[in-house]
């Protein structure tokens, strides 16, 4: 009887199991590598029907605290599947909703194709400017394809963009 | 030879690798992105870069994809997709971790082959390689 019940605990548990990897397979971004909290967002319809996350970009994620509120927010670069169009996603950990930057979205910083960006790395000081406002988090330095480099932060209001 | 002369020689300093790279026709080196990234660029295209601060954790070398696969497969643990540039074109060799300084200087000198050959007739002709 002992193992009758062992075995069925674990058929249980493969079934599970197998179920859960279904899900994953389902999708089309390799949630086994995202941050845990993340991956409800990114399930939503409105983000996994119009976008695939684009891995070429290595890592195609930054794990960084943009809004400067000392918690772990989440970047990370994206294709609207139906243009090509390269953008990135930004979520911050006390939001559910994604913003999306480029990737199609015509009224982004900078414009709706970032196919421009060819890497990009966080950083948390910039080098100081005249007339560059500090940034109040860690900003993002996004590489572009002419060896040039946009700066976007967050300034405590707004995103800020500053062409290096 | 003691065995510590031997590790340093397969190992390129920073000094030697912006040497090596500043060597080359029409090379410029800049910090276009931050006070940390040291960028090299042949003709306004860039070919090497490196962190200041953390230059052991990789070069940044352009690399023809097929090559790049080919490179990472035989040196996994020296050669990696480019770290935090599209690692299609790019690979980040760690130039402290034993690899052979004459295989990473035949790496500096192939991403700038590969760059220095899309740029126009003009630019080549502005830097003097045409």
């Amino acid at each position: 009887m002992k193992s009758f019940k062992l075995a069925f605990i674990v058929i249980i548990l493969l079934v599970i199991d197998s179920c859960e990897q279904q899900k994953l397979s389902n999708v089309n971004v390799p949630e086994m590598e995202l941050p845990h909290w993340t991956v409800s967002a990114f399930e939503k319809p409105g983000f996994k029907n119009k976008y695939n996350f684009d891995t070429k970009i290595n890592p195609f994620y930054l794990n960084l605290d943009i809004d400067g509120n000392n918690t772990i927010d989440f970047a990370a670069v994206v294709v609207e599947r139906v243009s090509g169009r390269r953008g990135i996603a930004i979520l911050t950990h006390e939001s559910d909703s994604i913003q999306i930057f480029g990737a199609g979205n015509h009224k982004t910083l900078g414009g709706s194709n970032w196919n421009w960006l060819i890497g990009w790395k966080a950083e948390e000081r910039l080098t100081a400017g005249a007339g560059t406002p500090k940034n109040v988090g860690t900003a993002l330095i996004l590489i572009t394809n002419k060896g040039s480099a946009n700066w976007m932060y967050w300034d405590g209001k707004e995103w800020e963009w500053v062409a290096q | 030879m003691g065995v510590g002369s031997a590790i340093s020689k397969s190992i390129i300093h920073i000094e030697d690798f912006r040497d090596y790279c500043i060597a080359k026709k029409g090379v410029t080196e800049e910090l276009p992105f931050d006070y940390d990234t040291l960028v090299f660029k042949v003709g306004g295209k860039m070919f090497a870069l490196c962190s200041l601060s953390e230059y052991s954790k990789g070069i940044a070398l352009k690399c023809n994809p097929a090559r790049a696969i080919e490179l990472r497969d035989q040196y996994p643990y020296q050669i990696l997709p480019g770290y935090h540039m599209n690692k299609t074109h790019w690979n980040t060799v760690l130039p402290e971790s034993g690899l052979d300084q004459q295989l990473i200087y035949r790496l500096i000198d192939e991403s700038y082959s590969l760059v220095s050959s899309k740029l126009t007739k003009l630019v080549k002709a502005q830097i003097g390689l045409w």
